[in-house]
């Protein structure tokens, strides 16, 4: 089994539901720190900087909606929560300016932490997940840069030389790391598709612009009077207010956004032993859709879900969508899906298109295991009709032919105690009622190797011991409960142990046996072991006809013959209970 | 002597009946299936019950399972089933309670008709007749097993046969041409052979021969 569907199992809820609750205690979190934070940095401002730090907090709430919004419509993608993590490094920041001591130095020392999050963002991006070692190296640093680097600074500002030489220092090392994330999302620029690069050049320009912008034009404060300080204030808000806007529109609208799930989907399938039902799975959790479902049609226009089970067609409702999966231009399956969470259907047509080879052959599995079944079913029916056709046969012989052979018997022996009949006839009659008697015992044992009919009215464990009763050699039987076996499988057990009795008194020279017939787990398991010479085969007896017979019903056969050891016929055949 | 038939096939019930009142039992009802068998018991109060055990409406083993509530019931109602086959287990299960008053034979047994009276006969009386067939399996799977049959004589060996059958003494002097005698001579060296306990009584004899070879 794949990582990926032991993931889904483990999961008790649809992760909708999850999230939607999830998001909405989030919201409420939110309101309430947009509360209290006004309340620590207003009181004792004036009217301007009022606005300014109301807007600062606007862009906490920015992040955080943006944040939610992207993880309730892509639940598997982490982008949604790494921009609420965002959003409390923006609800920190804006600390700084709280009039408690305590809590604005809080606020200073995680100050810059939003600039390490954009960085975060920009190589995480579309998926939510760095990858390789330099993106996680590079994103660590940044972070380390932001907090580490503050201490110093805040440490020493009773003496502004130090503080601004830790300053310089935090600078530098913020440019090395930009430097190292200027090269990385240049590489993967280089290495997307044209349509990708389209929207990852200006959103990584952005983002970039954003993180050496802000910080730069800090220093601008000093120089600026007390309007342009406020305008430039409101700018560099508003640009920290637009990253995650265009973060968001770039991975829902993007056209590329599931891409860090499909990568992680076609890993799956890579290393999926067991393809049974990982599509839909796969596909559920890619587009973040319990609901979705993957059919392909069949021939005779039924449709077959991924086990090769009959399954309803594709529905179009309010809460339903189809998107069709095209292979070479011939529809190989459908995916029925809920509009609500996935608006686009480019966005599904895309998710199946990556897998479009995966569900053509899972297509063809279905295909394949539909007439697998259809052949064991008309297997099934075939033993099935010959059982019929026995018991009819032994029923009528019993019913006519032996009856008349009784009352055959009984008018030769009539006439036999006639008062008329001479000694001739007399005697002629008895040896007549003789011989009809030998050949109704002949016609007794030929009825009932065509079908005991006690195993249709007793059943399996008095047949068997009839069975054990009449062997020549001292055989065992040792039977559990058997209760509820399908006349089927109770018959092909039967006729199994009747014929390797059979076989172990013809061939075997054996000077004991053991019958064993038991159900154990969901399975009904005879056995017959004898001491005898060995060497027997499979092929070649009476057993070997009753192979097939076996399969049919779902059941295998061993035997176990090395030469001189005996011979262990063992026979399982699945029976549930019921 | 008040008989009840039950036998699903016509023909059969008629010539069963036919024989039997030309013997001089009274037929006071033949039916067809196990809940009229039942009905009849109650009505008739016969002295003799005999059933098939493949009877309507299932076909598989009703006169068997009417036959075992009829012995609950009337105790006094002797009782012979009838079958196309003999097992072991429905012999044990009929004779083994002890109360006597019990036949378990092979349908085919109807044809020799004296042989037949006189084994329902003995059944009213209170005595046993299990079928020649289930006997040997009887006897065969004991000599198999090991528990003493073996050791017995060819014609020891007849005997005890007899004597599981459910025959008297008398009856198996005549069959195998000894004097009776010699009959009593024989059991007793089958009883020491075996260990079984010596009893006169024909039914006590068979159910001690029974529980012998059923174990």
């Amino acid at each position: 089994m794949s990582p990926f569907v032991r993931q889904r199992r483990a999961r008790p809820q649809p992760i909708t539901e999850l999230v939607g609750r999830g998001a909405l205690l989030l919201a409420l979190l939110g309101a309430v720190l947009v509360g209290m934070q006004l309340a620590a940095v207003l009181p004792g401002t004036s009217q301007p900087t009022t606005a300014v730090l109301v807007l600062y907090t606007g862009v906490f709430v920015v992040y955080l909606a943006a944040g939610l919004l992207a993880w309730w419509r892509r639940p598997a993608n982490r982008m949604g929560p790494l921009l609420i993590v965002a959003s409390l490094a923006v609800f920190a920041g804006n600390l700084g300016n709280a009039t408690v001591p305590a809590l604005a130095l809080i606020g200073d020392l995680f100050a810059t932490v939003v600039f390490a999050a954009i960085v975060h963002l920009l190589l995480a991006f579309p998926s939510g997940r760095l990858r390789g070692t330099a993106s996680t190296v590079v994103v660590l640093a940044g972070y380390a840069v932001a907090i580490l680097l503050q201490v110093p600074i805040l440490l020493t500002l009773n003496d502004p030389a130090a503080s601004d030489a830790f300053a310089t220092v935090q600078r530098v090392a913020g440019l090395a790391v930009m430097v190292a994330v200027a090269l990385l999302l240049a590489r993967a620029l280089l290495s997307a598709d044209a349509a990708f690069r389209r929207v990852l050049f200006p959103l990584y320009g952005y983002g970039f612009f954003a993180v050496l912008a802000v910080p730069a034009s800090a220093a601008g404060f000093g120089l600026l009077g007390a309007d342009l300080a406020l305008a430039l204030a409101v700018s560099q808000l508003l640009i920290l207010a637009g990253v995650p806007v265009a973060f968001v529109v770039g991975m829902l609208r993007g056209g590329f956004p599931r891409t860090g799930e499909l990568m992680e989907l076609s890993a799956a399938l890579a290393l999926a032993e067991d393809q049974e039902a990982l599509l839909t799975d796969a596909l559920a959790r890619t587009l973040g859709d319990d609901t979705l479902r993957l059919v392909f049609p069949s021939e005779n226009g039924a449709y077959l879900d991924e086990r090769g089970e009959q399954a309803d067609p594709p529905a179009v409702a309010d809460d339903r969508a189809v998107t069709p999966v095209v292979v070479a231009g011939r529809t190989v399956a459908s995916i029925e899906y809920d509009p609500r969470l996935t608006a686009d259907p480019e966005q599904v047509r895309q998710a199946g298109q990556v897998i479009a080879i995966a569900i053509d052959r899972s297509r063809l599995s279905a295909e394949l295991l539909r007439s697998r079944r259809e052949l064991l079913a008309s297997r099934a029916r075939l033993v099935d009709a010959a059982d019929r056709e026995r018991l009819r046969i032994a029923q009528d012989l019993h019913d006519g032919l032996q009856m008349h052979l009784v009352l055959l018997a009984l008018e030769a022996q009539q006439i036999a105690h006639a008062a008329e009949a001479g000694a001739d006839t007399s005697a002629r009659s008895i040896s007549l009622r003789e011989n009809i008697d030998a050949a109704a015992s002949d016609l007794r044992r030929l009825v009932h190797d065509v079908l005991p009919l006690p195993l249709v009215g007793r059943g399996l464990g008095d047949a068997v011991e009839d069975l054990v009763d009449r062997m020549p050699i001292p055989t065992a039987l040792e039977m559990g409960t058997l209760d509820d076996i399908p006349s089927a499988t109770a018959t092909t057990a039967y006729f199994v142990v009747a014929e390797a009795l059979a076989n172990t008194v013809k061939h075997a020279h054996a000077d004991r046996v053991v019958v064993t017939v038991s159900r154990a787990d969901a399975a009904l398991v005879v056995s017959v072991a004898d001491t005898g010479i060995g060497g027997a085969h499979l092929r070649g007896t009476g057993l070997g006809g009753l192979v097939d017979r076996v399969e049919a019903v779902g059941g295998s056969l061993h035997l176990t013959s090395p030469p001189g050891e005996g011979t262990t016929l063992r026979m399982e055949i699945p029976c549930a209970s019921s | 002597m008040r008989v009840v038939i039950a036998e699903d096939e016509a023909l059969l019930r008629q010539g069963l009946a036919l024989v039997l009142e030309q013997d001089g039992f009274e037929v006071v009802s033949a039916v067809g299936t196990a809940p009229e068998l039942e009905t009849a018991v109650e009505t008739q109060h016969p002295a003799l019950v005999i059933t098939d055990i493949r009877m309507p409406p299932t076909h598989t083993d009703e006169g068997l399972a009417a036959a075992r509530r009829i012995r609950q019931s009337h105790p006094e109602v002797a009782i012979v089933v009838l079958s196309q086959h003999v097992q072991r287990r429905y012999a044990l299960e009929l004779v083994g309670n002890g109360q006597g008053s019990v036949g378990y034979l092979l349908k085919q047994r109807i044809a020799d008709v004296r042989t037949f009276t006189q084994d329902l006969r003995r059944v009213v009386r209170g005595g046993t007749a299990l079928d020649p067939d289930v006997v040997e399996i009887l006897l065969s799977r004991a000599q198999v097993l090991g528990g003493g049959v073996e050791r017995l004589t060819p014609r020891q060996r007849e005997v005890l046969g007899y004597m599981a059958e459910g025959r008297s003494n008398s009856w198996i002097a005549s069959a195998i041409g000894f004097s009776e005698k010699a009959v009593v001579q024989h059991t007793s060296r089958i009883y020491d052979a075996l260990g079984l306990p010596v009893d006169a009584d024909d039914h006590r004899r068979v159910l001690a021969v029974l529980r012998y070879l059923a174990d």
